[in-house]
């Protein structure tokens, strides 16, 4: 977790928590030595500290998805299938966090929403609803919201969900990878498409309506939205990636990745693209962006290797100062590089586009969720 | 002269486990390289063996039944050999032939109660015995290899797990051994050792070895060969009894090593302590995957899982849960929870169908009307699963027991009128035949199913697919309806 400490006040960035650690920014004039004494050179560690939280030793934490409550707990789900209810994160009173076991035996959840008393996690092969109807403080209803295919390919992540201020859920479908054999995905080739909507951005009514929302996807390891409640996602370098990069999102825009293009003619779409309509000249992406009906550059593409080698998580900083001069501004975890990014974005002519810079690195892990 | 274990067995293979196939029945066994080699015993008459006393029969069908309450039937051909009548005196049954090493697999089936050994080289001896209502593991357990003959200073080491089918149902034992080494001198240089021993498809003990032979065996002493001898005492039957003298004694390039394991990743076993677990999970089923299912694991021991897209039943078991190693350590295939016992894998089609009449074929896959609503958790952790079929709310339950190692599933209408054409499938096998009492037993001795309740039910055994099945009328919902699985 970040939070920006000054004398006599701190602030916590909602929502933001990096698997394990703390961060805090201190007094620049405090690090300072007198007179006469060598100079050390300041570091990142200087203005943002890391601080690991004391995890139990009962769970790895491998943390999937992180939800804020209302009553200042956080809430982590793990690539295991269990919830953690996180009491005192911020170890305000300098003691440590407690940890509940919320829930458990769930199917690799590597997202977690909290709405109106219940948790919402994407599981493998469905949108789950989950609450403690007892009141007992465990999870006793596993409600069923939403099913989907899948072909059991171990890549088939599905990252999410956030909750749109229309109410409805969306999920990102990673592609599976080429364990299907040889022939699977003969034209595109080391990633693909082996069941419905793979390789999308799903809408989920809370009746359960699933609808294909935007196509084009590899491996969007992140997905989120800003306080204005426009939706976001980064993608994960690769075959049809150049780079990483974080992008809005729009209904029916294509990213580029023509795997997902096998569902595009399936009942629900109303995406424009179409196998046929990918360049097999191999155009420069500003060209093909132009040939391609329905293709979206995204917002700020990071370079590979040097901000990040796979973008996961981010959050918009809606602290208002309380975590530096950063408001509106996107920071965006690695969870290759074990580092964070920072990234201003504003839009021009109705796109949004900006510039990145690096922010923090020395993480104990790799970043899935801030 | 020093006696040391001189086992040939490449490290590799140590601890992979194997696939299973099926047999000739569908107890399953280890899926074994060159499994064309092994020689079936003809069991047309005792050729293969000295001749035994009249108790042993060759036989065609046997049933034994669940308990005392049904009775033994045995009837003329070929096919079996059975111990037809229980008594004090042990009878053998020993091949006139001399092994060293060698794999041996065959089926049996016991009788309540019963009790029965098979010896290798007539010396090393497995028990045979009906432990169904035993705990966990033990040293009392069916496929204990028995204690030796040293007296206080032998060590016992229990089978890993109780593995034990019902009486009366056919159980599958498959057994690598491995002969004590002697130099020219006929100096012992080497123990004798069980280098695998799997019970119903479960690895009970591996590279064991024998100091010595067992208390009280028919044949003394330790020698290069021995004849390979069934004793029993009680009413038991053998069938399908093949075997196979490894190359060179080396029993590990016999054995497959399993799809997705890496034998250097630390196990990770899931256990149920003191709740019960409801793990979401993909499963196999006939080597694929089945996407949309969850494993349940009991304090009991007695686990189950579902292809929750179809309602149904995929497998259930007693051991231990499941091992999620592939499914939990690093990213890649396999991704399967594996359960950590005895399986009884069973097709997972629908458990409710609407049938215009009881002619219609059972569907392959839930209509539109049907969908998994998900589930809720008892204090103990026990899932109620629930349904919608149509306009109908169903819940599905399970009631694990130990001990007889049951487990009663029961179904039950919570909202909606029952629709006439709602019928419900319990079973499906080869075979389905009503052994009275409302108890059923499924393909060829393979499981027990038992009708709960004081109401006289009519279930339909008709022809299907891949058999017979077992279905009844939705009427039943009006209370909560039960039935139980006994294995």
């Amino acid at each position: 977790m970040f939070s920006k400490s000054k004398r006599g006040r701190s602030g916590i960035m909602r929502n933001v928590l990096l698997a394990v650690m703390f961060m805090h920014a201190v007094g620049v004039q405090a690090q300072h030595t007198g007179h006469g004494a060598a100079i050390k050179p300041l570091t990142e560690d200087d203005f943002y500290k890391i601080t690991t939280i004391p995890i139990p030793a009962e769970t790895a934490l491998e943390v999937g998805g992180l939800a804020s409550l209302p009553n200042g707990a956080m809430a982590v789900s793990t690539r295991l299938g269990e919830i953690w209810i996180v009491d005192n994160p911020t170890m305000g009173n300098k003691t440590k966090p407690h940890f509940r076991l919320f829930a458990s035996g769930l199917h690799e959840p590597l997202g977690l929403a909290y709405k109106d008393g219940s948790f919402y996690v994407a599981q493998r092969a469905e949108l789950t609803k989950i609450t403690d109807t007892n009141k007992d403080g465990i999870a006793d209803l596993f409600e069923t919201v939403a099913t989907w295919p899948l072909s059991g390919n171990y890549c088939e992540y599905n990252h999410g969900p956030v909750i749109g201020d229309d109410g409805n859920f969306y999920i990102n479908f990673n592609l599976g990878d080429n364990g299907m054999g040889k022939g699977a995905e003969p034209f595109f080739g080391e990633m693909g498409s082996h069941a419905l909507w793979r390789g999308w951005m799903v809408q989920v009514t809370p009746e359960g309506k699933v609808t294909p929302f935007a196509a084009g996807y590899r491996s969007p390891a992140g997905i989120g939205r800003n306080a204005k409640g426009e939706l976001f996602y980064t993608e994960n370098q690769g075959g049809w990636v150049g780079t990483g990069y974080i992008s809005k999102v729009d209904k029916d825009d294509f990213f580029g990745h023509p795997s997902s293009l096998k569902s595009a003619g399936e009942p629900g779409s109303s995406l424009k693209t179409r196998v046929g309509d990918i360049p097999t000249d191999n155009p420069m992406f500003h060209e093909a962006v132009k040939k391609i009906p329905g293709m979206k550059l995204p917002s700020v593409r990071l370079p590979h290797g040097i901000l990040g080698i796979s973008l996961a998580g981010f959050a918009e900083d809606n602290t208002s100062g309380g975590f530096g001069p950063f408001q509106g501004q996107y920071f965006i975890g690695d969870e290759g590089h074990a580092n964070v990014m920072r990234v201003f974005m504003e839009k021009v002519n109705g796109a949004y586009q900006g510039a990145a810079f690096p922010f923090r690195q020395g993480f104990m892990s790799g970043i899935l969720r801030m | 002269m020093t006696v040391t274990n001189s086992f040939s067995i490449p490290f590799k293979s140590l601890f992979t486990c194997v696939l299973a196939f099926v047999l000739c029945t569908q107890v399953k066994g280890q899926e074994i390289v060159g499994a064309e080699k092994y020689t079936q015993i003809p069991l047309e008459s005792f050729s293969f063996f000295k001749k035994p006393s009249d108790k042993w029969k060759i036989a065609g069908g046997v049933s034994f039944g669940l308990n005392a309450t049904y009775k033994n039937n045995v009837t003329d051909g070929t096919g079996k050999v059975v111990h037809t009548t229980a008594g004090k005196e042990t009878d053998y049954l020993s091949s006139a032939n001399e092994f060293g090493d060698m794999s041996v697999e065959f089926n049996f089936m016991l009788a309540q109660g019963a009790s029965a050994t098979v010896y290798f080289q007539g010396r090393y001896g497995i028990s045979l015995t009906d432990s169904w209502t035993k705990g966990k593991s033990g040293t009392d357990v069916c496929g204990t290899v028995l204690e030796n003959a040293d007296g206080p200073t032998s060590m016992v080491t229990p089978a890993r797990m109780n593995v034990c089918r019902a009486p009366g149902l056919w159980q599958h034992m498959q057994v690598m051994f491995r002969a004590p080494r002697f130099d020219k001198q006929n100096n012992k240089i080497g123990h004798a050792a069980f280098a695998r021993v799997t019970l119903n498809g479960v690895v009970i003990y591996e590279n064991l070895g024998l100091s010595g032979p067992s208390k009280n065996s028919p044949l003394a002493g330790e020698a290069a060969t021995g004849a390979l001898i069934f004793a029993s005492n009680s009413v038991m039957a053998l069938k399908d009894i093949r075997y196979m003298i490894p190359p060179n004694g080396d029993f590990a390039s016999l054995i497959k090593p399993e799809a997705g394991t890496n034998i250097r990743d630390r196990p990770i076993i899931v256990s149920p302590l003191g709740k019960t677990i409801v793990q979401r999970c993909f499963i196999e089923f006939e080597g694929k995957k089945k996407t949309f299912c969850t494993a349940v694991g009991n304090p009991q021991g007695v686990h189950y899982a579902m292809d929750l897209s179809q309602g149904a039943m995929i497998n259930f078991w007693k051991g231990g849960f499941i091992d999620a190693t592939s499914m939990w350590t690093d990213r890649g295939e396999y991704q399967v929870a594996k359960p950590v016992g005895s399986k009884i894998e069973v097709r997972p089609v629908p458990t409710f169908a609407m049938l215009h009449d009881a002619n219609e074929p059972w569907p392959d896959v839930a209509g539109d009307t049907f969908r998994f609503k998900g589930y809720k958790l008892a204090a103990d952790g026990n899932p109620t699963f629930m349904y919608r079929v149509g306009d109908m709310q169903l819940e599905d339950s399970f009631l694990p027991k130990e001990r007889d190692n049951s487990l009663t599933r029961s179904l039950k209408i919570t909202s909606g009128k029952i629709s006439n054409n709602l019928w419900l499938r319990l079973a499906e096998g080869a075979s389905i035949t009503s052994l009275g009492n409302d108890l059923y037993v499924i393909g060829d001795n393979q499981y027990y199913i038992k009708l709960v309740g004081d109401k006289k039910l009519k279930p339909v055994i008709r022809k299907s697919a891949n058999g017979q099945e077992l279905i009844l009328s939705g009427s039943v919902l009006d209370h909560d309806f039960n039935y139980t699985l006994i294995w």
